[in-house]
């Protein structure tokens, strides 16, 4: 190895993947990475994780993140994409634009509830540059991510405002990228509703990272702030309180279920994947506010652990997810640790069996 | 006739539907060429993308699912077109695709198996009625 100083976001990719190629650099790097452990870890200390055999506990990543490196795009109202280059890491502000700022911000938002929480060095984890476009198509309804980057439309002004507005829907878009370099669940059936969930939860982090709120204050609302005054609701969905977000002459009631007992069945949506993910958000929900403190430590690391841990397939089901996010709470916190007592109890009281 | 476009999907999950109801107007014939125009049978078997769109469109006995990727030409056209004449119904308290299919086949049942001739006869025989038909019934 060169002798330059190493940032510890590179100490810990070495770490993580050098060990086949180059396994003293990759032992050094442990090494240099187990002195620089954060003192916030103390209280899971290393006897308590049997199985951090294969690296370093990740969130010893999460001291200096290299950065976002972020691109916004403006596609003008068409639906070409990217667009046209309008701001790029460090720039100033784009004059008269919220949402090429909107997205400029939510971005680095997401970048650090992932880097600061996980450890995560962006959506690949190997510090990809953060790509999105906005004013996608004309009164263009949503947002999405389309393999590569976060597309975002301007809303018809009557429903929706522009899909910029919400940060827990930009973290959701970013959430997708993740779980497609991760797990990579199948958009469809419970798989799908799934990777939703998980796009939903890791929305909800950013924003109540963003804000320093707590799993007992923060609202558990996705997408809060698309609806014009117009709308009867309050959100796109509400992670608490699933099928609570909305009642609207125009929208109709918000269809989400909070239990087994109610699974949507339906070829619409891919077999609704955004109505069901009701379920294994309110499973979250549970599961944070029976730890209590801020969601994205314990309660989103037992969530982000097991998508990122290798034990999913991309066909797993509610069951298999569930039974996983069990199997990795006792690996973190213990067998009689009551934050995998709360993961029991969240999946018993919305319906979904754990196999052990 | 009836053409159908059911959108579900993107982040917001609110499912949205637009129905046109066709009469015998002076667009009719137009509404066949365009909707014949389409192709039918190449239904896209493409992975299910991340909150992008999932359209059903259904009209003159024929259905068909795509992702709003592949709405593109003539599927394009159509779409825009029952979009722009439509009045949108949203939210999940609409009628189950079946119930919308039920109603369609009382308009097509001498049409059940439309082949491209036949439909394009049947836009033959229709060709100029009184305007204003054309709108949702
Ligand atoms: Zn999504």
């Amino acid at each position: 190895m060169r002798h330059f100083i190493i940032p510890p976001y590179l100490l810990a990719h070495l770490a993580d993947s050098a060990g086949d190629r180059f396994p003293r650099a990759a032992e050094a790097a442990r090494q240099a990475l187990r002195n620089d452990e954060p003192v916030r870890l103390a209280r899971a200390a290393h006897p308590r994780y049997p199985d951090f055999g294969e690296g370093t506990p990740r969130t010893a990543f999460a001291r200096e993140p290299r950065g976002p490196q972020r691109t916004i795009y403006d596609a003008r109202n068409a639906e070409e994409l990217p667009g046209h280059r309008v701001r790029a890491e460090g720039e100033p502000e784009v004059v008269e634009d919220d949402a090429a700022n909107e997205g400029y911000d939510g971005l680095g938002e997401t970048y650090a509830m992932f880097a600061e929480a996980f450890g995560r060095a962006s959506i690949d984890d190997r510090e990809l540059p953060l790509h999105a476009t906005v004013h996608y198509g004309r009164e263009y309804d949503n947002a999405f991510w389309d393999g590569e980057r976060m597309v975002f439309g301007d809303g018809d002004g009557e429903v929706f405002t522009r899909f910029t507005a919400s940060i827990s829907v930009i973290g959701h878009e970013l959430g997708h990228g993740v779980t497609q370099a991760t797990a990579n669940l199948e958009y469809q059936g419970q798989a799908g509703a799934l990777n939703e969930s998980l796009s939903d939860v890791f929305g909800a982090l950013v924003e109540q990272h963003s804000r320093g709120q707590d799993a007992a204050t923060a609202t558990w609302l996705i997408g809060a702030e698309l609806f014009t005054d117009a709308v009867e609701g309050v959100a796109l969905r509400s992670m608490k309180e699933p099928g609570s977000a909305y009642d609207d002459d125009l929208l109709g009631k918000d269809p989400q279920p909070g239990h087994m007992d109610d699974f949507v069945v339906t070829t619409e949506d891919y077999g609704g994947v955004h109505i069901n993910s009701g379920i294994p958000n309110r499973a979250f929900v549970l599961t944070a506010t029976a730890i209590g403190g801020s969601a994205w430590e314990a309660p989103g690391r037992i969530w982000y652990e097991t998508l990122t841990g290798g034990s999913l397939t991309e066909t797993s089901d509610f069951e298999t997810f569930a039974t996983a996010t069990v199997a990795t709470a006792t690996r973190l916190f213990g067998a009689e640790s009551p934050e995998r007592a709360a993961v029991v109890d969240a999946w018993a009281t919305v319906g979904v069996p754990v196999t052990e | 006739m009836r053409v159908v476009v059911a959108r579900s999907g993107g982040v917001t999950g609110i499912a949205v539907r637009w129905v046109v109801d066709l009469g015998e107007g002076p667009e009719y014939s137009d509404w066949i060429v365009l909707i014949e125009a389409c192709p039918w049978d190449d239904e896209p078997d493409d992975p299910p993308a991340p909150d992008r769109f999932l359209y059903l469109i259904r009209a003159n006995g024929r259905r068909v699912t795509l992702p709003e990727q592949r709405v593109q030409g003539p599927w394009r056209e159509l779409v825009d077109r029952v979009r722009a004449v439509g009045t949108p119904e949203r939210g999940r308290a609409l009628p189950p695709l079946d119930d919308l299919d039920a109603t369609d086949d009382l308009d097509t049942a001498d049409n059940a198996d439309t082949t491209d001739d036949a439909a394009r006869t049947r836009g033959d025989d229709r060709p100029n009625g009184p305007r204003g038909s054309d709108g949702p019934a």
